[in-house]
């Protein structure tokens, strides 16, 4: 964050703001749920715990169904993914059936 | 000419064949012969725990949510999003499809006869229960014998249990049902014999938002630990099962002083604490929750398993190098000190288990 430098008015309203348009809303380090979705630290440092680290454990759990479908319904979803960070692209795509 | 050549391609044949043999003889004797971890994450591979190599791989394509060994260590049972399979431990091989049903969990009988296992309700009937807002379908506990791994008995459970284990008297199983912040103790018929509230519940009836993990049971059989995590904070809920505590205060609560979600649960062969990693930390808990160790961990250890008859540990992280892609696996002295750890290319492990 410290390297993005800003360019005209706007942007320097928004470093300058205390109001933190990133934060953690359920879990302070963890990977759970970041608003908008950038993966940072509650201080704005690297991310602490990347989604992909504990992303089956989200899964098997339940517990925050947005980012993650349930282990129940879409029990096959890891199954092509051997290492999350080269076989990404293999996560099925859960259709939305309402 | 014709037979000249016959003769070539069966001499090819031969030594592609001993190629074959030699090639696959190291793998086995070395299984056979080495203290091993199996990690997992949509298939196993196999580490020697004294030359961090991988020395086996058991491909799968299904994403593996627990394993446990058998007794002697020559069996690892293990659960995934397709079944239960039976794998051998010295020739690296599974051996045996017990059941084409997920499996959520598995768990060994301390006397080595029986597995339980969680199978999840049918998919079709979760999806369709789901977008009515109705009742999800049950689970199914199911008891197998090891002798031969049919079903002894089954019966149904809460839709989301998570996780089940054997009581050191192998007549009944604790069964951890975290929307419930209960565990169920059942006989090996089902029937119910005790509840223990883990986390209080509303009036509502909800258990306040805590997420319930792992179970975890000492060596004596005496206290029970499910760690938990609510948006304020971690905690350790240690059970008394050993009736060293007032009934009402058989639930204990041990603040881990942090929100940090709780990942990896074990406790220490020696019965002297419980392991839990946590996000870049890993803390050793006392038989009565106060931290007696803590270390800073630069990664993210999602699961811990001691070395039996040793003080080290070893611990997986799925993101172990961001550069390299890898995941990995290390094995830490009793003083917290990495002495071994190994790159899986390959391999984003989230769960480990260590052979007897």
């Amino acid at each position: 964050m410290s390297r993005i430098k800003p360019l005209n008015i706007k942007a320097r309203a928004v470093e300058a703001s205390t109001d933190r348009d990133v934060r953690g809303y359920a879990f302070g380090d963890c990977c759970a749920s970041f608003a908008p979705g950038w993966e940072v630290g509650t201080q704005d440092n690297a991310d602490p715990c990347p989604w992909k680290s504990d992303l089956s454990l989200c899964w098997g759990t339940c517990y925050w169904m947005g980012q993650v479908p349930d282990y129940i319904s879409y029990g096959e979803w890891l199954d092509t993914c051997g290492n999350i960070q080269n076989d990404w692209r293999n996560l099925c795509t859960i259709p939305d059936n309402g | 000419m014709l037979q000249r050549t016959n003769s070539y391609i069966c001499t090819l044949a031969a030594l592609v064949a001993a190629a074959v043999w030699l090639l696959a003889l190291p793998q086995h004797t070395e299984a056979a012969g080495a203290r091993t971890a199996w990690v997992s994450s949509n298939h196993i591979q196999v580490i020697d725990l004294d030359t961090a190599r991988v020395i086996g791989r058991l491909p799968l394509s299904e994403f593996i949510h627990d394993m446990d060994f058998s007794v002697d260590g020559n069996r690892v049972y293990v659960g995934s999003s397709k079944g239960l399979r039976v794998a051998d431990a010295n020739e690296l091989r599974f051996v045996q499809q017990v059941s084409t049903s997920m499996t959520k969990a598995v768990a060994v009988s301390k006397d080595g006869s029986r597995v339980a296992a969680i199978h999840p309700g049918d998919r079709e009937a979760t999806q369709a229960a789901r977008k009515a807002g109705l009742p999800l379908p049950p689970a199914k506990i199911t008891i197998y014998s090891t002798l031969d791994m049919k079903e002894q008995s089954s019966w149904h459970v809460h839709a989301m249990t998570f996780d089940v284990l054997f009581a050191p008297s192998n007549d009944r199983v604790y069964v951890l049902v975290p929307p419930e912040g209960m565990v169920y103790v059942h006989d090996l018929s089902g029937a119910v014999l005790d509840t223990i509230q883990l986390v209080p519940r509303s009036p509502e009836g909800s258990h306040q938002g805590a997420m319930l993990t792992w179970m975890a049971l000492s060596p004596d059989g005496r206290s029970l630990v499910v760690p938990g995590t609510t948006a304020d904070r971690s905690f350790v809920a240690e059970v008394d099962l050993g009736n060293r505590r007032p009934l009402d205060e058989r639930v204990v609560h041990q603040d881990l002083g942090h929100n940090r979600r709780i990942q990896g649960l074990a406790w220490d062969d020696d019965g002297s604490g419980v392991y839990v990693t946590a996000v870049n930390s890993m803390v050793k808990f006392n038989g009565l929750g106060l931290p007696i160790a803590w270390e800073s961990m630069p990664l993210n250890y999602v699961d811990i398993e001691p070395i039996p008859g040793t003080n080290e540990n070893v611990l997986v992280a799925p993101i172990f190098s961001k550069s390299n892609k890898s995941g990995g696996v290390a094995i830490l002295g009793e003083n917290g000190e990495f002495l071994r750890t190994v790159e899986l290319p390959d391999m984003s492990p989230y769960f480990v288990a260590v052979r007897p």
